[in-house]
């Protein structure tokens, strides 16, 4: 009874895979739609992803093999489909954004420099509302916000974001890295525009003087 | 003390902007601290890290905005389907049982 589990059926058929497939399967609804919503940037277009892509993993499901990442198996279909069908509708903007990388880059090196500003940026963050972050992530080239994405909400490790996204790992961590990069600093303006950290900059009474034993937090 | 402080650890002097970080350690520590976060470094790469930002202020705090970051973008990110999506999906596929059984 345990071996039927553990091997592709051949002699299943279709309306049994079916089931099956609905059984398995789909519990990744409404993680793959958040997914595909981050990707689209609009519901309909998710929506419309998200049916697409089930239906080609169910044409495609007697090629997965029982006992394997089911989940990174969908996520790299919807991921493939995402690139294939909507890439090409909003490849506009995402170029331009990705010239700026550099830019971002160098302001993100700049504000590592003061300290007293970390524990009010941790706090700031906190209480950004959902709206601010999934606007900043929109922002954000699509293959980094894509490697943030499977990162960060579907914890996916860095060698399975890598098959997903067809691309060697060293890929996976620089698009993580500037992706979040970008982000932070993205949110950092938000925070600055709605009050929420102070709008000093750098150096002027923050950061200099960390000496080991400050408190903290600094207000 | 330790290795750390030689290196500068968190000792500048006030009105000096820290240049990224302190020192090499640091150098080190912050291009691995998104990799910690994210868990995938081996269990000694982790523990050197841990060590180093028990005593480096400017890495602990880099590391707890790096940690709240990656906490938040999962925080904003939960969805749920339309309940229509999964009537669609489940009516396409029972479709398919159908016309395949009959």
């Amino acid at each position: 009874m345990s071996e039927d589990t553990t091997r592709a059926p051949e002699s299943e058929d279709e309306a049994a895979r079916s089931e099956r497939f609905e059984a398995e399967a789909l519990v990744y609804l409404d993680q793959l739609y958040g997914a595909a919503l981050r990707m689209t940037r609009n519901p309909s277009d998710a929506e419309d992803l998200v049916q697409e892509t089930f239906a080609k993993a169910f044409a495609a499901f007697h090629q997965y093999r029982p006992g394997t990442n089911l989940k990174a198996w969908l996520y790299r279909i919807l991921t493939n489909t995402f690139i294939n069908t909507y890439r090409k509708k909003q490849r506009e903007p995402q170029q331009s954004q990705a010239d700026e990388i550099e830019d971002w880059q160098i302001a993100r090196a700049e504000s590592h420099t003061s300290t007293g500003l970390r524990s009010a940026e941790v706090e700031a963050l906190d209480h950004l509302p959902d709206s601010d972050v999934k606007d900043a992530l929109a922002r954000l080239p699509e293959d980094f916000r894509m490697a943030v994405y499977l990162a960060d909400v579907e914890g996916f490790a860095y060698k399975e974001i890598a098959e997903i996204m067809g691309t060697p790992i060293g890929t996976v961590m620089s698009r993580l890295h500037r992706g979040r990069g970008q982000l932070r600093d993205m949110l950092q303006d938000y925070a600055r525009e709605r009050g929420l950290v102070p709008a000093t900059t750098a150096g002027d009474d923050a950061g200099a003087g960390s000496t080991a034993g400050t408190p903290r937090r600094t207000r | 003390m330790t290795g750390w402080d030689a290196a500068g650890g968190p000792r500048a002097t006030a009105g000096e902007p820290v240049e990224e970080g302190c020192g090499p350690n640091c150098e080190q520590a912050l291009g691995r601290l998104f990799a910690y976060v994210d868990r995938e470094l081996t269990a000694d790469d982790a523990a050197q890290v841990r060590a180093h930002v028990e005593d480096c202020r400017p890495c602990l705090d880099e590391m707890a905005v790096e940690t709240m970051l990656k906490e938040l973008v999962k925080r904003c990110c939960q969805e749920q389907a339309p309940a229509d999506l999964r009537l669609k999906i489940h009516a396409r596929l029972t479709e398919v049982r159908i016309t395949r059984t009959v």
